[in-house]
């Protein structure tokens, strides 16, 4: 616990210069200077494509989204107060962009998403010694990020778009229920089920992949 | 058992920085005393470790190319909050 909060404060102190650093930004494009609005649009881009191709799932669909994304945030630049950061405000903006797209071309990716099937009663999976002893740079691999990948697409959409949200993009409980519109136990009680389901995924590909090698090497062996 | 699944029930929020003092004296005796929740909670700190580093947010160079051109197009004559 302590070293959490201890290991946190460096990145808390990253942050608030960040924030300071956009609103600067954001007061340059109100003036008109089109020059500021591109520094955003390059500073963002990659984390607002990241976070709608994850939602969406449909690569075809999430250039579209990123350009409106953008478009509806210049547009609403004036009534950015400030409140909360550039960051937050933006990912809002592309959440709400990404729901409306998928509450009229596939509702029932929306309505019907709040279950995560049984996997939530198996917590108690414990962890595979082939998962902890796989060194992070091949858990970082090619093969590693795809598992990666594949273990948080699998997640239903919710799930799916607040682990991303805290987890991935890194924004505080806070942060992801004011994007999500939604109430903070929420956000904990979806974060606790995801997170716990993409560990067993991993853990269930490595112990395999472990087991699988090592009877592929006593095969070799024999 | 029960204080095993209670660990998992609270993993999420005691990664979070969650939960009182008291409840997070009362996991770190149990992670001292019981190798299978230390073991679920060092691969949960390893997943959430690949979660922030696996998800690659590359954007394809003719998508930013595309997403340029169009922002100029809709917003470079108009100022913005229009």
């Amino acid at each position: 616990m302590l070293l959490l909060n201890c290991s946190s404060l460096p990145l808390l102190v990253d942050r608030v210069r960040i924030m300071d650093e956009d609103r600067e930004i954001v007061a340059r494009v109100v003036d008109g200077d089109y020059d500021a609005f591109e520094k955003l649009v390059e500073k963002y881009q990659g984390r607002i494509y990241r976070h709608l191709r994850k939602m969406v799932h449909d690569n075809s669909q999430v250039e579209d989204l990123l350009q409106e994304t953008f478009l509806s945030a210049y547009r609403g630049l004036h009534g950015f107060a400030g409140s909360s950061s550039f960051a937050t405000w933006l990912f809002r903006i592309a959440t709400n962009t990404a729901l409306m797209f998928l509450r009229k071309n596939h509702p029932e990716v929306v309505e019907f998403s709040d279950e995560i099937g049984n996997r939530s009663d198996t917590h108690f999976v414990p962890a595979a010694p082939e998962f902890m002893s796989t060194p992070l740079d091949m858990l970082l691999s090619q093969e590693g990020r795809q598992k990666v990948e594949k273990a948080i697409d699998s997640l239903p959409f919710m799930y799916r778009t607040v682990l991303v949200l805290r987890d991935v993009e890194g924004f505080s409980l806070e942060e992801v229920s004011r994007i999500m519109e939604s109430s903070i136990p929420a956000v904990k009680s979806r974060l606790h089920r995801a997170r716990h389901s993409v560990r067993e995924a991993l853990n269930a590909y490595y112990a395999e992949r472990n087991g699988t090698s090592k009877r592929s090497a006593a095969g070799h062996h024999d | 058992m029960t204080r095993c699944k209670e660990f998992c029930d609270r993993l999420s929020d005691y990664l979070d920085g969650e939960i009182g003092k008291n409840e997070c004296i009362l996991i770190e005796e149990h992670l001292e005393v019981c190798p299978p929740c230390a073991g679920i909670y060092e691969a949960m700190k390893t997943t959430l470790q690949l979660c922030r580093a696996g998800v690659s947010e590359d954007v394809p160079q003719d998508v930013q190319t595309r997403l340029k051109a169009f922002l100029r197009q809709h917003c470079q004559n108009q100022e913005c909050g229009k």
